[in-house]
């Protein structure tokens, strides 16, 4: 969806524009008092400062560390001549290779050419993947458009594909074979009011059976929850939900999350206005997108038992079968308006998404899932921000083998074997123990240095290695791998403008392991 | 010495007065973004005093270095608070009123914001609030521009998807300040 008409609501909504109560002088006057305040008081920097580094203690101390050191330094140098394959190589075969020089395999290479933009991949066989990629335009970069690419060589060359109908954003992509492929497409009414949900906007599903050349288009009835204000019912006319996920399994079936107006009220917030929570409904279709079947998911409460705020409860889902789903959200505590933290629940379906087991997965507050990656019905992989957004912080895996029950998480702040990432972008997983996790490690250095990073994974998670790269600096934003252990991945070289996000085409790349 | 109008001291605080006088309206209005009303000046003035303590030693100074410096003195406020620092953001929506002259209701939209994740919520409003280029942004945050930009638009998409705005504001115009 057009992002200018948000922007537009959120910058209106500035509540502070104006001048400061204080006159620039009297401010002045009032710094330069505190100032010399704080001069005549002693520092404590200033007092830690005259320790000398030839104190006693200094020294043991630095004794002591240097010693932990090469004691660890030890060890890793045993582990690393251990009899067993190494880990590096593993991942090398993992990869496949398809280069002949053994010492560039499995290393990412960028493609000669791609489209450019924040690309989103689907790779359903080595050779063939398709691109939804949308660039952000117009001044401001609040406008989006959004083209499908194809290419059959691997991402070496893409062929834009030609949609029957194109609509202000494209808002899920599944691929279940080289041939078909699922894309939900949002239109809005012109001249219609803006907004989240729109009067007038209709869900659709385009379907390809032969690669891309031809499409056949289904509406998507996805309607309001109602039935418990009727005031708010009112206001729902004509206003229809939109999808965030789709995963298709076949020209048939597909499963789809979709978030949905309802007319359940908000918890009342100081000045603001009546309106209903947003409800995720999880939809299946076994008819190519004809008919569908839809469960609002349940309402849930928050960690601590209060009731929760299931607007956003945005659920990112993955379904190793049509029947067995795993899912994530975030959930917000409400104990008090506005309390901003929350905590991640865990969502199991055997039924495709008809009835829910829950159960709150042990992360701290303030997590939030971003992508879920479910090989197998028990294996699954998930990237959690979490907030820590500092250099030195970083964001999680999740990781599970018994259907989502219980969890373990990495993380270079808590084991030393994780991804040293600080970013951890995407996930793909092409069995239950060969993973890649795409994202960035954040500079300590100049800003725009930040070195772009994908790590795998052959035992399930017990070990991570780091993957040879073309690109020094920038982000991964995805990586998409194969069966045959073949990947792609879209990076984000590092951005140089000025204020705004610059006209036209983003700066987006393709990477490959496939060689070049 | 230290009190010599032509010493370095002296020519530190002439060179720090400019600075602050060039950004003390920018500052004032991000901490006033961020803290109840009552606390805007003592954020300030407390984060234009480390700020002072740190001129010299920074080789550029900037609005950037200048709010990293408020952000920590922010956060040390809400630490303080304990418990009073959750309902900063209703206070702040409280105590503020909307844009002299604008006739849209923005504090459903800060409401909305509000119910988002705090990271979420800070890059929407130092893109779109204190309109910070993004390499200050990056620096702010501690992050990548690439990664600012990133997160920028997730946040967006988070907004637009998890948030169910009143019915009045969909049918704003699109910018009610408009003439």
């Amino acid at each position: 969806m057009p992002h200018e008409h948000i922007t537009a609501l959120i910058r209106n909504a500035n509540p502070v524009t104006h001048e400061p109560t204080l006159s620039i002088d009297r401010a002045w006057d009032g710094i330069v008092a505190a100032h010399q305040r704080e001069g005549t008081a002693p520092r404590r920097s200033r007092r830690r400062a005259s320790v000398a580094w030839t104190h006693p203690r200094r020294l043991l101390a630095v004794s002591v560390a240097v010693l932990l050191i090469a004691v660890i330094s030890t060890v890793i140098s045993v582990r690393g001549n251990d009899t067993t394959p190494s880990i590096t190589n593993s991942i090398a075969r993992a990869f496949g290779v398809v280069n002949a020089d053994a010492a560039t395999s499995g290393s990412f290479s960028a493609t000669p050419s791609s489209p450019q933009g924040f690309n989103v991949l689907t790779c359903p066989s080595s050779k063939v993947c398709y691109l939804e990629s949308t660039n952000f335009v117009g001044v401001n970069g609040d406008r989006s458009a959004t083209t499908a690419y194809k290419s059959e060589d691997g991402g070496t060359t893409w062929t834009s594909l030609s949609m029957p109908a194109k609509g202000n954003a494209d808002t899920s992509f599944s691929c279940s074979s080289v041939v078909v492929c699922s894309i939900g497409v949002l239109r809005s009414s012109p001249g219609s009011p803006t907004g989240p949900f729109p009067q007038g906007s209709v869900q659709s599903m385009l379907t390809t059976t032969d690669g891309g050349a031809t499409w056949s288009s289904h509406v998507v009835a996805i309607n309001p929850v109602r039935g418990i204000d009727a005031t708010l019912d009112a206001s729902l006319v004509n206003v229809q939900g939109q999808w965030s996920q789709l995963q298709c399994f076949s020209a048939v079936s597909c499963i789809a999350v979709a978030f949905v107006p309802s007319d359940q009220p908000q918890e009342p917030f100081a000045g603001g206005g009546a309106s209903g929570v947003l409800r995720t409904v999880i939809m299946r279709t076994k008819d190519g997108g004809v008919k569908w079947t839809s469960s609002v998911l349940p309402w849930s409460k928050a960690f601590d038992g209060s009731p929760g705020w299931s607007n956003v409860q945005m659920m990112t889902l993955s379904c190793a079968t049509l029947s067995n789903c795993v899912g994530l959200s975030s959930v917000l505590h409400s104990v008090v308006s506005n309390a901003q933290t929350s905590n991640v629940l865990v969502w199991k379906s055997s039924d495709g998404g008809r009835t829910w087991q829950t159960h709150w997965a042990p992360t701290p507050a303030l997590e939030s899932p971003l992508h879920l990656s479910c090989p197998t019905t028990l294996q699954c992989y998930a990237t959690v921000e979490t907030g820590k957004r500092v250099p030195g912080g970083t964001d999680e895996i999740m990781m599970t083998s018994d259907g989502g029950n219980t969890w373990t998480f990495e993380s270079p702040a808590q084991t030393a074997r994780a991804p040293k990432m600080n970013e951890y972008n995407s996930v793909s997983c092409t069995s239950a123990s060969t993973c890649w996790v795409a994202g960035e490690v954040l500079a300590t250095g100049p800003l725009g240095s930040s070195q772009a990073a994908i790590w795998a994974t052959n035992d399930a998670g017990h070990k991570w290695t780091s993957v040879p790269l073309s690109i020094k600096r920038g982000v991964i934003l995805q990586v998409a791998c194969t069966a045959s252990s073949t990947c792609l991945a879209v990076e984000l070289p590092p951005y140089r403008g000025g204020h705004l996000l610059p006209n036209g085409p983003l700066p987006g790349k393709i990477l490959s392991n496939r060689g070049s | 010495m230290a009190n010599n109008p032509a010493s370095p001291d002296a020519t530190l605080a002439s060179g720090f007065e400019t600075f602050f006088r060039e950004h003390y309206a920018s500052l004032w209005r991000y901490v006033a973004r961020r803290v109840p009303r009552i606390k805007v000046d003592d954020v300030v003035s407390a984060s234009f005093i480390v700020a002072w303590e740190k001129y010299s030693t920074v080789g550029d100074p900037s609005l950037a270095w200048l709010i990293r410096i408020a952000s920590f003195e922010i956060a040390n406020a809400r630490r303080k608070q304990g418990r009073e620092g959750r309902h900063e953001i209703s206070i702040v929506l409280d105590g503020f009123a909307a844009p002299t002259g604008d006739e849209f209701d923005g504090s459903s939209v800060r409401s909305a914001m509000a119910r988002l994740g705090t990271p979420d919520q800070e890059i929407l409003r130092l893109v779109l609030w204190d309109e910070l280029p993004r390499e200050d942004i990056a620096q702010i945050l501690g992050l990548s521009i690439n990664a600012v930009n990133v997160r920028y638009h997730r946040a967006l998409q988070k907004f637009e998807r998890s948030v169910a705005l009143p019915r009045h504001i969909y049918s704003t115009k699109d910018d009610p300040n408009a003439t």
